[in-house]
């Protein structure tokens, strides 16, 4: 085995004259040393995960390795492998780079301004792509509207870091062909694009995603480290190994945007117009789909709110900021907080009351399904239904009177409501962005039974998911099933891990599967039992006959009979006892309707929100003391589990929006480098979370799961922005700008006391 | 993962230690715990040819003296908290330990003297040293010397140590029998660094009236600095005088301290409210 390490730019912005690694070449334990235009002829391109030029949008070439030029401080310029990792790092600092360096353009304004300096030298603009999505005549609805607010949000740069960093392990065996070890989220796509990289056929690469410590959208591929490692490898002879540092992990963000928006509603709180441009500050643009996070923040609008007229349009803008990737949400809280903003915006200006106002407005549950205005269609719901259980699980009615008691004491309780939607399990056409998902159920002889699933699990559950929904429809016990996960070789074609994808396209495909082989189960049964095929039952261990269970036979004997006696017992199944299955879920729709809108998810999650802060207004400090929660992802396969993704995302979705931000200097250095400049919540900053389920099965989705796993990122941080603000409303305060930051929360108190206090 | 070479000493004795230091010729760091340096080594953004682990140099320990009570520079935040005499007589260094950020990892890790030498503003040590009004013995190769934390303390990274001298023990004063101590820390959440710090050492007579007043504000300025107190003294504490010692708190914080959590503005801003904070803490 032998280590990487890469050399990364220290400028936002810069030309690279001349690399010159022959002192690193020379340095102890030093195998071998990589620079761009090396790496360019022995690898292509990084094929993108999702390429904006698929909807009209600019693209660029990625390479593992930059080549004459940097956009980001942080990109990998050059490589080095060494007989360890400390070997490996201390000789990176023997390379010499010789950089021109140019003016960085970091925000995103500024980056559409005729003047900006360009991040690739052969676009017209830094605009990578422009989407609108209009519904109605917004112009005439805000016209005829009782009242209009027009205003912005913006929320600043975040991460999502999972507690184990990337980790990618390249060998190359004798006869050419590759294998990947990766702490990734898409093994059978990874391959794929390694095998474009790399120029050598699919079917010579394994890719294997063992225990994954947590994946969160940042370790879906597109990274430069991928094709890489694989590279390096090839140039060491030998297996090679790199496993980042945090600093590394922190370089990568995501979110970043600003809404500039006008909202117009009537005087009984029904909302009528909404118009609203975001522009995203995607960094550099990489192959890894943290870009396409823009296009869900404005196709998300306006959540389950019934408005007759949108004109809602996202711009996502390249900078000289670190690349994005996917965080966890996928850009659905970038419509959760300024939606949920607004909606709070209007009640306050009404003087109404906030679940009053998402009543009104909210589709009620008799309208599913539910054509938005950018042509989703939601599958089911009730989202009153999970405001009147918000309403108790949380007492509002006392909290609201213990808010005014405190206020009386110049206490600033806040109250925040938010309702969230979370669509889920994506199919994105023309991208292995892929909303289907495979299974094989494998009995063998002694009844054992073992799972191979196209989803991979981030250590969030879904493989015990799976094992419970297989051993339910095949009626074996939990121990005697394992499953497989995360090998190309072993595992049927899928795409692993996105989108709460998991259970709903991989838990139903082992439905399939299993149920075939519970069919054949069962035939061989009823040939033993005498009984009709139909009669048997599978529960237990055992296969029995219906209503008279003392005619029974163990479910393993019938596996091995079928095994061992095929000859011998004419009409028994034929073996294997296996299958192997894919499930579409329904509610995809491809071909673009009258108006060119498709309907990329399948199911849609939701939630409702209160929590409880407390701000102290002369620091800006926020203690949250209350987290209630009413969650519905329809059938529920492993509450346990749906509740820790929950407690999960909504203390992550928190952490975003209070004291989580990728910082960088004016030069577009990242500051924010490790866990005490990057602040993330710890256990002691949350009280006990408070969550009641609420079950609305899809009707579109074989068991009626919908996706989990996703939905409180979104919900946690529009919850904790709105309860800062509502904390904050005597002293005139208005939340606009995230995160809410103790000196954030600080200096806007300081502005509205200098604007003359309350509104 | 430290991607630099560097030799590595672990010296047993404080001689041996300034032998070292001295011949390193200033390119050495010294560390007890190592929870500054070390990360900062991973990060390179030191590079010392030669770390000094002052582990095995027996520099831990609390120990009663004439002068007070004596702290061994590597004694960790544990040991302070584990410390019956601390307790006793410095309360204000076991409250301080208690709220050091990390848990029992960097507790047991973390060291007073390391915190000091450091003198990073974001860090919990220096003002309760300032208000405690310790003195801090500084060892080299030629001899030693005392050294009072208010003036040891010289801006953000900077203190009084000069190139081939190490901390070896921190004496706080013996305080009288009527002190009460008050302490008040703002960091942003559970993670965060200290962002502003106040100690405040107060002696009081039965009634509750000011006899002494000493209150340190670290974190807010690039260094801890001590509050004017003095219209406190032979009144009572009342929530006007502490406004009026948050003001002068807030004129004192001439010299911000900026960093990427926090800028000078919020920071002078919020040292009035802790010094405030602290002052009333030691008066209940």
């Amino acid at each position: 085995m032998a280590y990487a390490a890469v050399l990364r730019s220290p400028h936002a912005h810069a030309r690279i004259k001349w690399i010159d690694t022959e002192n690193a070449a020379k340095a102890p334990g030093v195998i071998a040393t990589l620079t761009g235009e090396e790496a360019r002829e022995l690898a292509g391109p990084i094929p993108f995960f999702i390429d904006p030029a698929v909807f009209g949008g600019k693209t660029t070439e990625v390479r593992c390795l930059a080549v004459d030029k940097v956009v980001m401080a942080g990109q990998p310029v050059a490589a080095v492998v060494a007989e360890s990792v400390n070997d490996a790092e201390a000789a990176l600092a023997a390379i010499t780079v010789d950089y021109e360096v140019l003016s960085p353009v970091l925000d995103a304004d500024q980056a559409m301004s005729e003047d900006a300096p360009r991040v690739y030298d052969d676009w017209d603009d830094n605009v990578v792509i422009t989407i609108p999505f209009v519904e109605g005549d917004v112009e005439a609805a805000l016209d005829a509207a009782d009242h209009v607010i027009e205003d912005e949000v913006s929320i600043h740069r975040l991460s999502t870091q999972p507690i184990e960093p990337r980790g990618n392990m390249a060998v190359w065996e004798q006869d050419g062909s590759l294998t990947f070890y990766g702490s990734i989220q898409n093994p059978h796509p990874l391959r794929l694009h390694l095998s474009q990289s790399l120029g050598i056929p699919e079917r010579s690469i394994r890719v294997i995603a063992p225990n994954v410590g947590g994946g969160l959208g940042l370790k879906m591929h597109g990274h430069p480290e991928e094709t890489l490692v694989c590279v390096l490898a090839k140039l060491a002879g030998r297996p090679v190994k790199w496993h980042e540092d945090r600093r590394e992990t922190l370089l990568i963000g995501g979110i970043e945007q600003r809404h500039r928006f006008k909202i117009g509603f009537m005087n009984d709180g029904t909302i009528v117009a909404l118009q609203n441009r975001i522009i995203t500050n995607i960094g550099m643009l990489g192959a890894s789909p943290g870009w396409g996070m823009s296009f869900l923040s404005a196709l998300s609008f306006p959540l389950g709110y019934k408005i007759a007229a949108t004109d809602v349009q996202v711009q996502a803008v390249t900078t000289n900021k670190g690349i994005w990737n996917a965080t966890r949400g996928y850009g659905k809280q970038g419509t959760n907080v300024p939606m949920e903003r607004m909606v709070d915006m209007a009640a306050r200006h009404l003087g109404m009351d906030r679940i009053e106002i998402r009543r009104q407005n909210l589709i009620e549950a008799h309208e599913f399904p539910f054509t938005t205005n950018s042509g989703l269609h939601i599958d089911s719901g009730d989202y009153h239904g999970a405001l009147d259980k918000l309403v108790e699980l949380i007492d509002y009615e006392e909290l609201k009177a213990e808010q005014e008691r405190l206020r009386q004491e110049g206490r600033y309780l806040g109250i925040g409501i938010a309702y969230e939607l979370t669509p889920e399990a994506a199919d994105i056409p023309g991208t292995i962005v892929g909303g289907f998902d495979s299974c094989q159920v494998k009995m063998g002889p002694s009844g054992n039974v073992t799972v191979l699933t196209g989803v991979t699990s981030p250590g969030s559950g879904n493989d015990t998911g799976i094992v419970q929904i297989v051993a339910d429809e095949l009626g074996v016990p939990i121990d005697s099933i394992g499953i497989v996960q995360g090998d190309t070789e072993a595992c049927p074609y899928g795409f692993g891990n996105y989108s709460g994808r998991s259970i709903v396209s991989g838990g139903n495909s082992a439905v399939l599967a299993a149920r075939d082989v519970a069919d054949k189960v069962q035939a061989g049964a009823a040939l033993l039992l005498e009984a009709a095929q139909d009669d048997i039952e599978l529960a237990n261990g055992l296969a029995s006959v219906k209503g008279a269970p003392e005619q029974a036979i163990p479910i393993a004997k019938v596996a091995e009979t079928i095994y061992t006696l095929n000859f011998a017992i004419p009409g028994i199944p034929e073996p294997p006892l296996e299958s192997t299955r894919v499930y579409k879920p329904d509610n995809i729709r491809h071909t673009p309707d009258e108006k060119g809108r498709i309907q990329p998810y399948p199911t849609y999650s939701f939630a409702v929100h209160g929590a409880v802060v407390e701000v102290d207004v002369e620091t800006g400090r926020i203690e949250i003391t209350r987290i209630g929660i009413v969650h519905d992802c329809g059938t529920m396969i492993n509450p346990a589990f749906i509740e820790g993704q929950m407690a999960g995302a909504v203390v992550m979705g928190m952490g975003n929006a209070w004291t989580e931000e990728l910082k960088y200097d004016e030069d577009g250095i990242p500051l924010s480098t490790r866990f005490k400049t990057y602040l993330m919540p710890r256990a002691g900053d949350v009280p006990e979370i408070e969550l009641v389920h609420q079950v609305t099965p899809s009707p579109f989705t074989l068991l009626g799961t919908k996706g989990a796993g996703e939905a409180g990122v979104g919900g946690g941080m529009s919850v904790l922005t709105n309860a800062v603000d509502d904390a904050l409303a005597p002293l005139g305060v208005t939340v606009t700008e995230l995160p809410v930051s103790p000196p954030n929360v600080l200096a806007a108190i300081n502005r509205a006391r200098a604007n003359g206090g309350a509104a | 993962m430290i991607g630099q070479r560097f030799e590595y000493h672990a010296p047993a004795s404080v001689e041996e230690a300034v032998g070292l230091l001295a011949a390193a010729n200033g390119d050495a760091n010294v560390i007890a715990g190592g929870t500054w340096v070390v990360p900062e080594l991973t990060h390179g953004i030191r590079t010392p040819a030669h770390i000094i682990d002052l582990r095995h140099a027996e520099l831990s320990g609390v120990s009663a003296s004439d002068a007070g009570i004596t702290i061994g520079a590597t004694t960790t935040y544990s040991a302070l908290l584990d410390s019956p005499l601390v307790g006793e007589w410095a309360a204000l260094l076991h409250t301080m330990a208690l709220g050091v950020t990390g848990g029992a990892q960097v507790r047991n890790q973390g060291t007073i003297g390391g915190s000091a030498c450091y003198a990073t503003p974001s860090s919990d040590a220096p003002a309760a040293l300032v208000a405690l009004d310790a003195s801090l013995t500084l060892a080299e190769a030629g001899g030693t010397r005392d050294v009072r934390a208010e003036t040891f303390f010289e801006g953000a990274f900077r203190s009084a140590l000069k190139q081939g001298e190490l901390l070896t023990e921190i004496v706080v004063p013996e305080p009288p029998s009527n002190v009460q101590f008050g302490y008040d820390k703002l960091k942003f959440c559970e993670s965060s660094w200290p962002i502003a710090t106040a100690a405040c050492v107060l002696g009081l007579d039965g009634d509750g009236v000011v006899e002494f007043a000493r209150l340190a504000v670290g974190g807010a300025n690039t260094k801890p600095y001590v509050v004017d107190t003095s219209l406190l003294v032979g009144t009572p504490v009342t929530r006007d005088l502490a406004d009026e010692v948050a003001e002068r708190a807030r004129e004192a914080a001439d010299d911000p301290y900026t960093d990427v959590l926090a800028d000078g503005a919020y920071r002078q801003q919020v040292s009035g409210v802790v010094a405030k904070r602290a002052l009333l803490d030691a008066a209940t």
